[in-house]
């Protein structure tokens, strides 16, 4: 018989002492070790990023409403699409997830009172900041025109613009990856409390793990590749040059190395909110607990086999291309299993209309899309017609947006009382949700059409044939950015007027839905034994 | 502080002996010590990812620039690699037995071994200097930068852009690790070690052995092989 | 900034921080000159225009099945359950089924081998579009900050692709600065063309048009006007208009261009980059009343500046320098005799 862990084991503190009001001050803040704070700090750091680099696409979309627009030059809309990237990537996509949710919500998920590491992880918030500034310093100085892929020989050669210092701090973010990675997969072997078995981790954790993986193996590679990048910059060593000797193909194998499993450390930990998002709010076991785990974990390896998938018409090797193709479709087969599973948990559950769910629905529907249309991609001879079309920017927008940002979202309103304290008023949630999401597939659905129409990306002006689906593409980008604007209002408006929230809102069963919203500093008093799964809900079998 | 948390910290113990503590957030103290060796390693796995990335670059550089760099790895001089190859395991030597004096609470022999490796350390970057100063002088360096004459192979600067850029970087691992051996010295001479708590030593130690283990790659696939 | 091919933006504005190879200005005054686009054909893609079209499209169909079949599969049991259990009371309970083997291993193995036959007709298309016939037309293409050359077998260098229709064409092609991209939709091929390396790419155009080629590697400031036409016209006698071979012989052109009108071309595509036309100087001397003026040399000797003069000028740069100019005019050896001869013409009118 399972016991429950009870209030008994996480009492509020007397004066309702949590881990927001326990100390005061500024310095509190930023000498912290407390995960929870540093998550807060993380979520604040990532989401002023996105707000920049989301105005960057409003104005080239603005740029893109027909082809003689010219509210920038060329030189000018280069920089735009460039640091839209590059903020994504890696100032909010890449940090976003691990640094502010999972910071907050892993240790308490296993009992613990911290991750393994609590320096470290202040640490890793401080590199943060420094890789941020400068990148962002590029923005008062001359900026950045290479694409966030920093293609050589342009990057290397040719650009005008502050091309080291933004790779620096893209070399010194790596870093700050890295070692949130290495926490946590410490923190998950280490701390976890007794009775948390490997199978009873909820299945955010087994993401969070895989993750982990991918971060410690790949982000090395990208610090390595773009050192070399800056060394041929500042010095012309002649590495990726080919007048003397060097080899610009090379390059791309070493950037898509990283960047290839880059691209699942951004979609794994949506994938894992995703999980508790549908369990929780369908009050049902996940179908398929095992195959998602495993699943996660096989994502995460097979993900470093395909990067050539990226470099079909480069010029590398026939056999090359073959070989990535034929694994490409291999790493597809996890993500399928995985919708399956969660399509299947809905089944006989117990759906509560609710904006957590509602953003766990949009997941599935804008994340199969966007999985289902890198399927012609990784078929190379249809992806020489498709790449560097805009077919591409709208099947990587489905899946990092319209998935890895989207489950984002509705884990922020799934964790946020615990966060906060505070109800944010759900029928906002649920209006700023159905504006992201139709605002959202008029901005990119249209985008499949001007690639397979043969418009290419990266383009600052156009042939005047695309110009109605590019203003449509437009238009709905109004529609996202003001969705977006909204779900910001509904989370500010509870801090200021937003009901005292509940310990456990949705009646979840994982741990941390046992402690007080907001927790204590130190998440439990004495480490809890726990002795059933993260979704055990009462079940029709139930006596 | 619930009575049962008191117990799990060690109270300050008289100056000179070795004390632990134990972090608020391990219950236990092999907890904490499994966890840092685990830390550790993982960061080691990811300095050989570094590296390799860079032994990739050798490799494919070399299938296509054979004759280059067979001609312009004679420019090397074997004797002070080899040289450096000797001072980097006799002070991984050194290391080893740092570590264990430290588990047996030996301080003095502790402070002594970490110096030791400290200066051996010191001793390879000299004869990097040298070697880094006739390469210069001849210049026979990356790139743009290589002006070196008398070759009959054409892709010599690819060879030197690879050899300055792995050993350099190893060379800045190399002074890494001469600040982290100074840190743990110091630690060491106020008596923090003990079989009790020992993990940053061992921690450093493992990080030194992988910058040797690196330069013992790096030795005969630069300077030997032909 | 309208992307047709009838802009007259003069060339010198558009270039921007190119090195120094001689910019492209879109022709402003060829008559009837169709703007460069793409046809459009059917609701998802462009006209099929050559043989490998129908490989890519055949891939394209089968993804598009799939990606629907699957998403139906999907969508709909996901809004149906959403609706047929929308929570009624909070502590109604729930199925405790969380595993099937059986259907998981379906849903394992089905895609599986779905998965590997698209992945089998991706590769088919592939393989067909990267080994090329043995008796491939040649030419070659050369991709540059920003436009686009293309060197054919007789030696004529001309900035659109001619192509004969229903021939095979393999295009050898090269970068001479960044990385950019050879991408023709109407064909569905692209190929990257890169800097001190060879790519090549081959089709067989099946159908008598003109279509759009695009660059589709960023380049830089003027990645998106890097565009040329493809011009595909039938095989036939080269003094039959409307052939290959005639436009060919024409130099790249529908029909033969006069003198004039030749070198005024051969000039905005060529020289207009050191050489200016209304008396300022840029790198070289202006053409402005340049033909027949005499002038001294670096070696001390004066020269008049003759048809003779003109075309050691273009065919040995270094050899003749003006006193006071630098000696950095590059050698033109894709330039025929008519071109010189253009150019003379030109030259001769600027006064």
């Amino acid at each position: 018989m399972s016991r429950a862990i009870t209030a008994d084991e996480v009492p509020v503190a007397p004066g309702g002492k949590n881990y927001l009001n326990a100390e005061k001050g500024i310095w509190s803040w930023l000498t912290t070790i407390d995960h929870k704070r540093i998550g807060l700090m993380y979520l604040g750091s990532t989401g002023t990023a996105f707000l920049i680099a989301g105005c960057f696409a409003l104005l080239l979309r603005i740029e893109l409403l027909n082809p003689k627009q010219d509210i920038m030059t060329a030189p000018q809309y280069n920089q735009a699409f460039t640091l839209h990237g590059a903020m994504m990537v890696f100032l909010f996509i890449i940090p976003g997830i691990p640094g502010g949710l999972f910071n907050f919500i892993l240790p308490i998920m296993i009992g613990a009172k911290d991750v393994a590491f609590p320096k470290l992880n202040l640490l890793s918030l401080y590199l943060y900041w420094i890789g941020a500034l400068f990148t962002a310093s590029s923005l008062v100085s001359t900026g950045l025109d290479t694409g966030w892929t920093f293609y050589v020989p342009y990057s290397a050669n040719v650009s005008q613009t502050a091309v080291i210092q933004v790779t620096f701090g893209a070399f010194i973010l790596g870093f700050s990856s890295i070692l949130t990675g290495l926490n946590f997969m410490v923190t998950i072997h280490k701390l976890r409390a007794p009775g948390v078995t490997w199978y009873r981790l909820p299945l955010v954790l087994w993401a969070a793990y895989a993750t982990s993986i991918v971060q410690i193996l790949a982000t090395p590679v990208l610090a390595i590749t773009l050192l070399l990048l800056i060394l041929e910059r500042a010095f012309g060593i002649g590495i990726f040059d080919p007048k003397l000797g060097g080899d610009p193909v090379l390059y791309q194998h070493f950037f898509w190395f990283y960047s290839h499993p880059a691209v699942y450390i951004m979609i794994l930990p949506g994938m894992g909110i995703i999980s508790e998002l549908i369990a929780v709010h369908s009050h049902r076991r996940i179908f398929g607990y095992k195959a998602i785990a495993f699943s996660s974990v096989a994502i995460a390896l097979v993900g470093f086999l395909v990067w050539g998938h990226h470099m079909f018409t480069s010029g590398q090797s026939e056999l090359a291309s073959t070989v990535f193709s034929f694994i490409t479709f291999f790493v597809a087969i996890p993500s399928g299993v995985k919708v399956f599973n969660w399509t299947s948990t809905m089944w006989k559950g117990s759906i509560a209309w609710n904006s957590p769910m509602l953003y766990a629905m949009s997941f599935l529907f804008l994340f199969t899309i966007g999985g289902l249309t890198g399927l012609p991609l990784a078929m190379i001879g249809l992806d020489l017609h498709l790449h560097d079309t805009y077919f591409v920017v709208a099947h990587f927008h489905y899946v990092m947006m319209g998935g890895a940002v989207i489950a984002f979202i509705g884990g922020l309103h799934h964790w946020w009382p615990k966060m906060t304290g505070k109800m944010y008023d759900d029928t906002k949630g649920k209006i700023a949700c159905g504006l992201i999401f139709v605002g959202f597939n008029m901005t990119f659905f249209t985008q499949f059409f001007l690639g397979s129409r043969g418009m290419p990306r990266r383009y600052y002006t156009y042939l005047d044939q695309f110009q109605p689906l590019h203003a449509f593409s437009t238009y709905g980008s109004w529609v996202l950015g003001a969705g977006l604007f909204f779900v910001l209002y509904t989370f500010l408006e509870s801090l200021w007027k937003g009901e005292k929230a509940p310990r456990n809102p949705w009646g979840g069963r994982s741990l941390e839905w046992m402690t007080p919203s907001p927790p204590p500093t130190e998440n439990f008093h004495r480490t809890p034994t726990v002795t059933h799964g993260p979704y055990d809900f009462p079940s029709t079998v139930d006596k | 502080m619930s009575a049962a948390s008191t117990a799990e910290h060690a109270t300050g113990e008289q100056k000179g002996s070795p004390e632990f503590h134990v972090a608020h957030h391990f219950d236990r103290a092999d907890t904490q010590f499994d966890a840092a060796k685990m830390g550790i390693w993982l960061f080691l796995v990811t300095e050989i990812l570094f590296f390799g990335g860079l032994f990739c670059a050798l490799f494919i550089y070399r299938g296509w620039y054979f004759d280059s760099f067979v001609e312009a790895h004679h420019h090397l001089d074997k004797k002070m690699g080899a040289l450096n190859t000797l001072f980097l395991i006799t002070s991984s030597l050194t290391m080893a037995l740092a570590v264990r004096a430290s588990q047996q609470a030996k301080k003095d022999q502790t402070v002594r071994l970490l110096a030791v490796t400290f200066l051996l350390a010191g001793a390879f970057l000299v004869v990097k200097y040298f070697e880094y100063s006739h390469k210069i002088h001849d210049g026979l360096l990356p790139g743009k930068f290589f002006t070196a004459s008398g070759f009959t192979t054409e892709f010599a600067s690819v060879f030197f852009a690879i050899y300055f850029v792995m050993t350099g970087i190893h060379g800045l691992h190399v002074v890494i690790g001469m600040g982290l051996i100074l840190w743990i010295m110091l630690r060491a001479m106020k008596n923090e070690f003990s079989g009790r708590y020992y993990a940053p030593v061992e921690g450093v130690g493992l990080y030194w052995h992988l910058v040797d283990l690196i330069w013992i790659y790096l030795f005969p696939l630069l300077y030997l092989v032909g | 900034m309208s992307q047709q091919g009838s802009s007259s933006a003069p060339p010198a504005a558009a270039q921007t921080a190119a090195p120094q190879a001689p910019g492209m200005a879109a022709s402003a005054q060829a008559p009837a000159e169709k703007p460069i686009e793409i046809q459009e054909e059917g609701f998802w893609l462009p006209r099929a225009s050559s043989t490998f079209a129908a490989d890519s499209d055949a891939a394209w169909s089968l993804s598009l099945w799939v990606s629907v079949v699957f998403f139906v599969v999907v969508i709909f049991p996901m809004g149906y359950f959403a609706v047929k259990y929308k929570r009624k009371s909070e502590d109604e309970k729930t199925s405790p089924i969380d595993h099937h083997l059986g259907l998981e291993v379906f849903w394992t193995a089905i895609p599986t081998v779905l998965l590997m036959y698209m992945f089998w007709v991706g590769f088919k298309a592939y393989a067909n579009s990267q080994v090329s016939p043995n008796d491939a037309y040649e030419i070659k293409v050369t991709g540059q900050m920003y436009n686009w050359t293309f060197e054919y077998p007789d030696g004529t260098a001309t900035t659109d692709l001619g192509v004969p229709k229903d021939k095979n064409v393999k295009l050898i092609m090269s970068s001479k600065d960044v990385i950019h991209s050879f991408f023709v939709p109407e064909f569905r091929l692209k190929q990257d063309v890169v800097p001190s390396l060879y790519t090549t790419m081959w089709f067989n155009a099946t159908k008598e048009i003109e279509s759009a080629v695009e660059c589709a590697e960023y380049c830089g400031d003027g990645h998106s006007r890097m565009l040329a036409k493809v011009i595909v016209k039938p095989s036939g006698p080269q003094d039959k208009p409307g052939t290959f071979e005639n436009w060919l012989f024409n130099g790249g052109f529908e029909y033969p261009l006069p003198p004039l009108a030749l070198g005024k071309k051969r000039f905005e595509s060529m020289c207009v980059s050191c050489h200016s036309l209304d008396g300022t100087r840029v790198v070289g001397p202006s053409f402005k009343g340049l033909f027949g003026r005499k002038e001294k040399l670096a070696d001390g000797s004066t020269i008049t500046v003759d048809e003779n003069y003109i075309r050691n000028s273009i065919l040995n740069p270094q050899s003749q320098i003006v006193e006071g100019y630098p000696p950095s005019m590059p050698v033109f050896p894709t330039l025929q005799a008519r071109d010189i001869d253009g150019i003379i013409t030109f030259m001769k009118e600027q006064k």
